[in-house]
Order: C-alpha cells, then sequence, then structure tokens
C-alpha cells in the first residue's frame, strides 16, 4: 500500500470500519510512514476534542411545547377513543357541507391551475431537483425525500404500496448498483424511485410512473425522440445532463442523468428480457 | 430503548407513547441538532423533528434500528433547517457550559475552537462527522441514516477531519 492508499481508507482505519487483513497491510505502512502517521495522529486529537464537548440539557418545557402542537395539529384519530356514529353525526352532516362548497370552489381553481400548465410550483421544485441532482445527486436526493412524502421500501416490497413490481425488483443490468429504493408520492404521481451508482462510482435515477411525466417534470426542455432497442425513447436534454423517458409495459421509465443512447438501449433490452412476472 | 410496544402506541396516537418515545430519545436528538444548527434554534428543530416523528411513525417499516430512523428524521430536518434559511454556518456556543475544573483553561479553548470549526464545515459532513463522533453509530447505521452509500461514508469522514483539521489549523489551533 502506497501513501495515497492509505491515505484514502485512514477514516476506516481508525473508525475501526477496515478489514483484518487491509489493518494489518496499513499498519505496516504506518510504522514506516511518519506522514501518515502524523495525520492519523491528527484525527486521534480531533476525535478526543470533539468527545469532550457538552451539550447543555434540552429545556425542560420541550415536551410540554411539543404536546401543546400535537394538541392543535392532531395527527390521527386516537385509538383510544371509539366513537359512535350518534356521536359524529353533527360533525359529519357540517363536514359534507364543508366538502359540497369546497369541491366546487376547489374544481373553480383547479380548472384555473389546469389552464395555466398543470402544478406549476411542483415543477420549479423538481426542476431544482433536476439542477441539484447534476451538481450532487446524493444532496439532491435528500432534499427531493424531504420535500414529498416518500418511504423507503425493498424493491421486492414495493408492490404493497404502488400495486405493480417495479423494473428495479428484478435486478438491474451488470455494472449497475441499487443504492436505494422510494416509494415517493408527488403532486403529479406516485412513483418509484431508485438511485444507482454505476462502476465508475457515478449516480443515475430511476423512475417508475404510470402515466408519461416529461412535460410536467422537465418542463419545455428540448426533446428529441430515438429508437432504443425496440422502443421509441424520449430523450431530454437538460442543462449539463441528459433524461430519457420511454414506456415501459403499461407504466413508464424516467431515467435522470444518463450517459447516452447506447445506456438508455442497454437498459430498455435489460427490462424486455426481464420483465417475466415476479411472485406477490 | 424504544421498543415495540412504544412503537405501536405512538402508531395510535396514544400520548402516553409518544411522551415515552420523547423520554427515551429526545436527548440524543437534541444533541445532534445543538451540533448541526446551533443553540439558538436546536430548541425549535428538535421540537419539529419529533412532530415529524409522529406524523410519519406509520413509514417506519423496521428495516433498521428504530433510532437511525430517528437520527435520518433528525438530520433531514436540520440539513433543510440550514438550507432554508441559508444558514450554512451556524453560531457555535458562545460559551460552552463550565467545566467543573476551572483551571482547565486549555480544554475549554481547544473545546471552543472545535465548536467553531465544525460550524464551518459542509453540513451534510458535520452531520456524519456528529453521528460518528459524538453518536458513535457505524458505518453502516450512518449509511442509513444520511441515506448514502455505505462505501463513502469513510471518505466523507476523511475529507470531514480534514477540513476540521484545516479550519483548527486557520483558527491558530496548535496540536
Amino acid at each position: 500500500m502506497n501513501c495515497l492508499e492509505v491515505q484514502e481508507s485512514l477514516a476506516a482505519y481508525f473508525d475501526g470500519e477496515i478489514a483484518a487483513d487491509v489493518r494489518s497491510i496499513m499498519e505496516t505502512h504506518l510504522g514506516r510512514c511518519a506522514e501518515c502517521t502524523r495525520d492519523l495522529a491528527g484525527f486521534k486529537q480531533i476525535s478526543v476534542m470533539t468527545r469532550a464537548l457538552q451539550t447543555p440539557s434540552p429545556p425542560d418545557s420541550l415536551w410540554a411545547q411539543i404536546e401543546q402542537q400535537l394538541d392543535q395539529q392532531p395527527l390521527a384519530v386516537s385509538a383510544e377513543q371509539p366513537r359512535t356514529w350518534a356521536s359524529l353525526a353533527p360533525r359529519l352532516f357540517a363536514l359534507a357541507a364543508t366538502v359540497v362548497v369546497a369541491l366546487g370552489l376547489g374544481s373553480f381553481i383547479y380548472d384555473s391551475w389546469i389552464a395555466q400548465g398543470e402544478h406549476p410550483r411542483f415543477a420549479v421544485e423538481f426542476g431544482q431537483y433536476v439542477d441539484g441532482f447534476r451538481r450532487d445527486p446524493i444532496a439532491a436526493q435528500q432534499i427531493f425525500l424531504a420535500k414529498y412524502e416518500s418511504q423507503l421500501v425493498d424493491p421486492q416490497q414495493a408492490i404493497q404500496h404502488v400495486g405493480y413490481h417495479p423494473a428495479v425488483a428484478r435486478g438491474l443490468p451488470e455494472g449497475y448498483t441499487l443504492v436505494s429504493t422510494h416509494v415517493v408520492k408527488m403532486p403529479c404521481c406516485t412513483c418509484v424511485q431508485a438511485l444507482c451508482k454505476r462502476s465508475d462510482g457515478s449516480t443515475l435515477a430511476i423512475f417508475e410512473h404510470d402515466e408519461n411525466q416529461t412535460t410536467e417534470w422537465f418542463g419545455d426542455s428540448p426533446e428529441t425522440m430515438a429508437a432504443c432497442h425496440d422502443k421509441q425513447c424520449c430523450f431530454v436534454q437538460l442543462d449539463g445532463q441528459l433524461a430519457a423517458s420511454w414506456r415501459q409495459g403499461t407504466r413508464h421509465i424516467t431515467m435522470l442523468g444518463v450517459e447516452d443512447a447506447a445506456e438508455v438501449s442497454q437498459m430498455v433490452a435489460w427490462m424486455d428480457e426481464n420483465k417475466a412476472p415476479l411472485p406477490d | 430503548m424504544v421498543d415495540a410496544a412504544v412503537l405501536a402506541g405512538c402508531r395510535s396516537c396514544e400520548r402516553g407513547a409518544q411522551q415515552r418515545l420523547y423520554e427515551l430519545s429526545h436527548r440524543q436528538v437534541y444533541r445532534l441538532m445543538v451540533r448541526m444548527v446551533g443553540l439558538q434554534d436546536a430548541t425549535d428543530v428538535t421540537q419539529q423533528v419529533f412532530l415529524q416523528v409522529f406524523r410519519k411513525i406509520d413509514q417506519f417499516a423496521g428495516h433498521s434500528k428504530f433510532e437511525t430512523w430517528l437520527y435520518r428524521l433528525a438530520s433531514n430536518e436540520a440539513l433543510q433547517h440550514l438550507r432554508k434559511g441559508r444558514r450554512w454556518k451556524f453560531q457555535p456556543l458562545t460559551q460552552e457550559p463550565v467545566s467543573r475544573h476551572a483551571s482547565e483553561e486549555d480544554r475549554n479553548e481547544n473545546k471552543e475552537l472545535i465548536e467553531r470549526a465544525l460550524s464551518k464545515i459542509d453540513p451534510e459532513l458535520r452531520a456524519i462527522f456528529v453521528l460518528r463522533e459524538i453518536e458513535g453509530l457505524t458505518y453502516r447505521e450512518i449509511a442509513e441514516a444520511i441515506e448514502i452509500p455505505e462505501g463513502t461514508v469513510g471518505s466523507r469522514l476523511n475529507r470531514a477531519r480534514r477540513e476540521l483539521q484545516q479550519h483548527l489549523a486557520d483558527l491558530g489551533w496548535e496540536p
């Protein structure tokens, strides 16, 4: 091992998160390298300083504040309080009347909204995600998931949330690793989003959704249709990156951060070859 | 430790179970928040974290430890708070809690320096570093909490520690 290799694994060595055989090799290097040993001592000093930090206690009133918020915004009907139809009837009547008024008003607002393009705020938010994805996919992913109701799922179990087995439940082509799979409820649709890594460490996001979303997600970014494997794919030229979308069975696949048409063709071919139904 | 009974009670919105969950875990959330967003905002953000916990408790599928899920919500809330206010740097504690040994001036000075250095590094690196050094999470738990590949935790900790060393040196710290 040379200095560069040791430096790359120094944190894992320091934290005891390295395999025994690699640890032994690193120890041999550290025994004769003053520079790497000095860096390791620096890690130790920072650790000691950090662990010596004291944190003041949280205020005693904090639970009372949280409880007050919970009382103001009940999260759900308590299971401790069974309610009868008789006791709920006046409230239900009032609720029904409110719903009738709200539906009329909502329909008007929705029609006006549609006239201006659907979910304009969402379009801006998704644009920010796309832009962030190009610079730092991991940070963009965190913001994206925090914005919408999302759930980390086992790809095999996603069917419980969306009613189908997503393509990634069958795995990925060679050279790709699945990092995470989330079911995300966005204003436009509920989709399955899979974050994947290529063997070179770069990131790709695969969305599976019911309807075509290219206009909703990418606005008026330039689009080009091209044949990939046996499918017509829509390529969207974004600022410094590429997205591609195509129909896969009864749903649509959209990939963000694709390299080129060859990569999309490979993915289309792989999904076509691995589309056999999975057991529910 | 938060057990299945407490979680079940929270899913049914039982106030007693919610309070129990809070009692069992609020210190660790608050500790993380003090280091992430600073003392001034730590109480508010901790409050938001617990409201999120009770709101999203049905989403905890039990694939990881509850504490890891809690750290994920807490880290996200802290990062969102910092982004909203564009407060990438927080104001470090102006005064550390008084040491029992008043003569330990050097140690107190070191504490102030590390506080200041921590406040200068990227919030995501800070979260990873605090989860490791203060909360004692393993790389796997950090990966789940921050939602990054386990293989990148080490490289980010490398970066965090080197940046801290650099900031400490800029602040005049001598090993």
